[in-house]
């Protein structure tokens, strides 16, 4: 009987010793500390999209030059739930991207307290700290530390969004911080007299639009609400794959699509006209 | 207390305890992004994916529809220390409903106690991951068995 006695205690000392471990973080990353909410689901069909950051630094690769006031005003709108200021935080990250790859400090800060604001009111306090506004300030100038910054934001964002399966989330802020990101391209574009480079970095960017839709028409039944987004997004994406310069290219998936100019001005009044829908969600 | 009571307790508690390590320890998405990091040298970190599932008694397949930069430097990395039964990753230029398309990169014929896979990938715009889960053919009591994988990209 012992033997049993003995045997239960030790079985008790291990499971409290296990909950007690604490997870281990280095000085960038959260820590983790809320439950998960949900159960997750297993998806027979996943869609990945690129990170915004990864957007806006691929953007300032096509030679984007920077143009001081075509970012979106900044509001701290108090209306809404979960997705508008998930939408929100999108978009404003984006400018924070534009401005903090183009070594705009006084913009930066002020988008980054924006973006604070809005992950706060989705209960991602943790991810837009004091410490790395510090961090970027220190390297505004070095465009390479800044980019590693703001793979930690992203390293952070998606641990947040995993741990506690709001994986519908992603789509909605990658819709925000996408769709601002081509339209300051475009009034960079457009200023600048058409740059090749940024105008087929528009046009990359645009297709990535389809993968966006399946993702979330995917996540449609966790909020209805996104049905708002998807038909901003789904208008804007009628309009580009039915140009003929992307209808000659559907099966050629290595080569780039080359819209003409007439087919470039639709486009550039599709996406502006999508952003300012976007907007007013 | 008597024995019966005793024994009660004693199976009680180890029933617990399994459960409690399996909940807590078995696709923690941080722990199995965190351990992916050693393998993504100097790229960035750009986006992480985990695919959970379940043995079933037949084969599945389940895929990664993943967009790219054509042009861009990325490395794949995929930790697959939480799938009990090795599970096979084929990367492809087409979906699964393409006959003709290329195969890119597959963990086929790697040692099964290899926990680890890193791939590097330049041209392409989109690529489709193809997750094989074998059948489980063991005899667990009737415990129906669980696992993930979990793909980190970075990009130079």
């Amino acid at each position: 009987m012992k033997k049993i006695i003995f045997s239960g205690i030790t079985l008790i000392t291990i499971f409290l010793v296990s909950c007690s471990n604490e997870e281990k973080t280095s000085e960038n990353e959260i820590q983790i500390t809320d439950s998960l909410s949900t159960q997750p689901e297993e998806e027979d069909k996943i869609y990945s999209l690129p990170s915004a950051e990864h957007v806006a630094v691929m953007f300032k690769r096509s030679n984007l030059k920077y143009i001081s006031g075509i970012t979106t005003k900044i509001e701290n709108k108090e209306t809404g739930g979960e997705l508008e200021n998930t939408l929100r935080l999108g978009i404003y990250s984006a400018d924070l991207f534009y401005n903090l790859l183009n070594n705009q400090w006084a913009e930066s800060e002020k988008y980054f307290l924006v973006c604070k604001n809005y992950a706060d009111k989705i209960g991602f306090n943790e991810v837009f700290t004091e410490e790395t506004l510090n961090r970027l300030k220190t390297n505004i100038q070095n465009t390479d530390s800044i980019i590693k910054i703001l793979s930690t934001i992203q390293y952070n964002l998606d641990n947040k969004v995993q741990y506690e399966n709001k994986n519908h989330l992603i789509p909605v802020a990658f819709a925000g911080a996408w769709i601002e990101s081509m339209y300051i391209a475009v009034q960079v574009s457009k200023k600048e007299n058409a740059n090749p480079q940024v105008n087929n970095m528009i046009t990359e960017n645009i297709a990535i639009g389809n993968t966006l839709l399946k993702l979330l028409n995917k996540e449609l039944k966790t909020d209805s609400k996104i049905n708002d987004i998807i038909e901003i997004i789904d208008g804007l994406m009628k309009e580009f794959n039915a140009m003929q310069s992307v209808q000659q290219n559907i099966e050629n998936e290595e080569g780039e699509i080359s819209l003409t100019k007439d087919e470039l001005d639709k486009l550039f009044q599709a996406i502006e006209s999508s952003h300012q829908k976007l907007l007013t969600l | 207390m008597n024995m019966k009571t005793i024994k009660f307790i004693f199976y009680f508690l180890l029933i617990w305890t399994l459960f409690s390590f399996q909940s807590s320890n078995l696709c923690d998405p941080k722990k199995l992004k965190d351990d992916c990091k050693p393998y993504m040298e100097s790229y960035n970190y750009d986006l992480s994916k985990l695919a959970r599932f379940t043995y079933k008694t037949k084969p599945q397949v389940k895929e990664n529809e993943l967009e790219l930069y054509y042009g861009e430097k990325y490395r794949f990395v995929f930790n697959v220390s939480d799938a009990p039964i090795p599970i096979v990753i084929s990367l492809y230029n087409k979906d699964k409903d393409h006959k003709n398309r290329k195969l890119l990169f597959t963990t086929k014929g790697e040692p099964s106690d290899k926990k680890f896979f890193t791939f590097e990938y330049t041209h392409a715009r989109r690529v489709f991951i193809d997750y094989e889960i074998p059948a489980d053919s063991s005899n667990n009591g009737g415990l129906v068995q669980t696992g993930c994988v979990m793909l980190v990209l970075g990009y130079k």
